[in-house]
């Protein structure tokens, strides 16, 4: 499964260098998200992780505190991080 | 524009808005407590709160919605703007003015929980605060008037923790929806719609739903578009402009939609998704004016103006070259070389005017100088402000507020007495410190005055002994006196104190005014108070100067320091020790000083009745009359740095290139004056007649 790592800081220009990871990794099949670091995020990351969880391959993503905050507070918990979302 | 860019927008305008909130809270103290006053200062916090909250700063931005909130009673009319009231207010905008320097400096934000939890008891809401009769019947839920200062912790708790205040809404009451879809240029400039978001939970609002339908698959997505919608449920408590407020800094770039039915805005895809719409930033974070219709303004690049204003200095030397190229072809009074002279004047004072910026800004951070030095000293001081918006050159005033903020200090330290010994004086308790700004002949004059016990001189005279700085049988004059205070490593204070004390300020201030080409006087009376005057050039680029011969050298002498000019009669001059003579001017005796022995020049005239005499004011010596050949002209001069192209030579404050081409010196004159007399050991300068 491939695996990709989020950055402390996902900002816009983060979500660019994200999605193209994420085009290339959706080819290997399932792909591991470790947010694990992540301490900031915006919208446009969000809205690439949702298009990944949606995408045919899927993704799992492990969120940090901050991360799930942010799925929280946009009511996107289930979308981004339960298993049966995926 | 970068993000850095637009963040060092945010601070700038920070500091406006600190300055118009601290100026509206003296206003308020004073007793101008209309709409308009208290608006302003709502504006200022909300701004900061806006961009505080963009940018990502959560401990400033909620910090400012407590302080906000509180501000948001006071302005419509629910709250009653008492003094114990003005007087958390003006706590919380020091605290505020701190959370800003946190934010700036990325260090840690100052603590505030104290704060946050006085300004929420406060509010009428929640049982503090005098509500006013209009808004008592504009909020039957408030209690009765109760104890300033007595908060409801439950309801701080609410304040908080946002998303708690849904529940604690009385059962049936009727909560709200809010429909919000961010599009793309939400999210550039810095802008983040979550943060907004953020806010709406700070209001105590709860994400109801998100629609992520419009998502597409991994391969067509485009990050910087907006493809979410949210549905937010708002507590009753929460009002839909307080909403609104939230989403006024981006405007059109967020579709809103309040109310139960309302639905969705619809989505909006920015046309070509490589090249975003760029935002109008320096507009973006001013609320549309409420009141007056503010001036037009733009933001220019401090090095773009710098370099305008260098093209200018050249230009004025360019035309003073061409002045003396025709005068020396014989065509010096044509009526187009004026009209050239008068258009060069102009478009010089027009760069100038861009750069000058009035003095209210160093003005206004004084207050909170004198609240912290009432903290730790217990003086209260009446600060009182004349000419806030005289105007004067950028670079002056950022190097203003050292010394100024030092003069301050130990005006309150050293000047104004305990409240006891005024009053044990026949004073008012309260110390009163007036700060004044005024234009005078190209000169900006500042005064800081207070009323307290003035300069004990007889104190000042032993300490300097005692140190040293002067010998003990020196005879000086009270002005000679006051000015010892200027010596390094002076200091009367019995103990140092954190305030001011060490002896080196005093000293550091005087240099500092130097350095900007200006001066330091004082004026003392005993019991009375003390007044330093500085008066400062407006302009550190252009000055105005005399042209003089000195042997074979060409010299500038800044006409800031000229007081007369004469060609002495041979009963004016009086001989003194070995080669030394002094004028006499209307009955008083000034040293003079031949200018061609101080800076080495040759063919100097033998004796100075051959020469020209300019008597000049000097701030450590007195007057003086430097002995020149003879004056050529009175112009205007570009003055350019010795420091930066050679080296600092002393008596010489840099240079300037004159009409032919030619490079001349412009005199140090108080350097060259001290100097000059430390060499002859002339310690007393000036002697009255008998």
């Amino acid at each position: 499964m491939p695996a990709i790592t989020l950055p402390p800081r996902c900002d816009r220009a983060a979500a660019d260098a994200l999605l193209a990871d994420l085009v290339a990794a959706a080819r290997g099949g399932r792909i591991g998200i470790d947010g694990r670091q992540v301490e900031q995020v915006g919208q446009a990351v969000l809205q690439v992780l949702l298009s990944a969880r949606a995408s045919a391959a899927g993704a799992t993503i492990a969120p940090s505190n901050a991360l799930a905050e942010a799925g929280r507070m946009t009511g996107l918990s289930a979308a981004l991080f339960e298993e049966a979302q995926a | 524009m970068t993000s850095e860019e637009i963040q060092a927008i945010f601070f700038e305008e920070c500091a406006e808005s600190l300055a118009a909130a601290e100026a509206g809270l003296a206003a308020c103290k004073a007793g101008t407590q209309d709409a308009d006053t208290v608006n302003a200062i709502f504006r200022a916090v909300h701004s900061i709160k806006g961009g505080g909250g963009a940018f990502g700063y959560t401990a400033l931005q909620a910090y400012t919605h407590t302080f906000e909130t509180l501000l948001s009673e006071v302005r419509e009319g629910i709250l009653a703007l008492s003094a114990p009231l003005i007087d958390l207010l003006l706590r919380a905008l020091d605290t505020l003015t701190d959370h800003v320097t946190a934010a700036r400096e990325g260090s840690e934000a100052p603590e505030d929980a104290g704060l946050i939890a006085e300004m929420t008891g406060a509010q009428v809401a929640n049982g503090g605060g005098t509500a006013c009769e209009a808004g008592a019947e504009r909020a039957p839920e408030a209690e009765a008037p109760g104890d300033f200062g007595d908060f409801d912790f439950d309801s701080m708790l609410d304040d908080i923790a946002g998303s708690f205040a849904a529940e604690a809404e009385p059962a049936g009451a009727p909560a709200w929806q809010v429909r919000l879809r961010p599009h793309a240029g939400a999210m550039g400039n810095g802008g983040e719609p979550l943060l907004l978001l953020r806010e709406l939970e700070m209001l105590g609002g709860e994400c109801m739903s998100c629609d992520m339908s419009a998502i597409p698959p991994l391969g067509e997505i485009d990050p910087h578009q907006g493809y979410l919608g949210w549905t937010f449920l708002m507590p009753t408590a929460a009002s839909p402009d307080e909403v609104r407020e939230i989403f006024d800094f981006i405007g059109d770039d967020c579709g809103l939609a309040i109310g139960q039915d309302a639905p969705m805005p619809p989505m909006r895809l920015a046309a070509p998704a490589s090249a975003p719409a760029p935002q109008p930033v320096a507009a973006q974070p001013v609320p549309p004016p409420v009141a007056a219709p503010q001036a037009q303004s733009i933001r220019i690049d401090l090095p773009k103006l710098d370099r305008l204003i260098d093209s200018v200095g050249e230009l004025v030397i360019a035309q003073a070259m061409m002045a003396q190229r025709l005068a020396s072809e014989g065509i010096s009074a044509s009526e187009e070389l004026a009209l050239l002279d008068g258009l060069t004047r102009e478009i010089q004072e027009s760069a100038m005017a861009i750069r000058a910026q009035p003095i209210g800004s160093v003005f206004s951070r004084v207050p909170r100088i004198l609240r912290d030095l009432a903290a730790s000293t217990g003086k209260q001081v009446r600060l009182e402000l004349v000419g806030e918006g005289t105007e004067l050159d950028k670079t002056v005033i950022e190097r203003l507020g050292e010394p100024l903020t030092h003069l301050i200090r130990n005006a309150v330290d050293h000047g104004i007495e305990s409240a006891e010994e005024r009053v044990a004086a026949g004073k008012n308790a309260e110390g009163t410190l007036v700060l004044s700004a005024e234009h005078r002949s190209g000169r900006i004059l500042i005064r800081i005055a207070d009323d307290g016990r003035g300069i004990d001189r007889a104190r000042v005279l032993a300490k300097a002994v005692e140190k040293g700085i002067v010998p003990a049988d020196a005879q000086l004059s009270k002005e000679d006196i006051d000015a010892l205070i200027f010596a390094p490593g002076f200091s009367t204070a019995a103990e140092v104190t954190s305030v001011s004390g060490r002896g080196v300020g005093m000293d550091v201030v005087r240099q500092n005014v130097k350095d900007l080409g200006g001066r330091i006087t004082i004026e003392s009376e005993q019991g009375k108070g003390t007044t330093f005057t500085l008066t400062l050039p407006l302009t550190l680029a252009i000055s105005d100067g005399m042209i003089v011969h000195v042997g074979d050298q060409t010299l500038v002498v800044p006409l800031t320091h000229v007081v007369e000019s004469l060609r002495p009669q041979p009963g004016d001059l009086q001989g003194l020790g070995t080669g030394n003579q002094m004028l006499n001017v209307r009955g008083r005796f000034i040293p003079v000083l031949p200018v061609c022995e101080a800076i080495g020049a040759s063919r100097c005239p033998s004796e100075a009745g051959t020469g020209v005499l300019i008597v000049v004011d000097t701030e450590v010596a007195g007057q003086a009359a430097l002995l020149v050949d003879d004056i050529c002209d009175q112009r205007q001069f570009v003055i350019k740095s010795l420091d930066t192209h050679y080296r600092a030579v002393e008596g010489v404050a840099g240079a300037t290139i004159l009409g032919d081409g030619q490079v001349a010196l412009i005199l140090d004159v108080d350097g060259l004056v001290a100097g000059a007399l430390a060499r002859s050991d002339r310690i007393q300068p000036e002697r009255q007649a008998a």
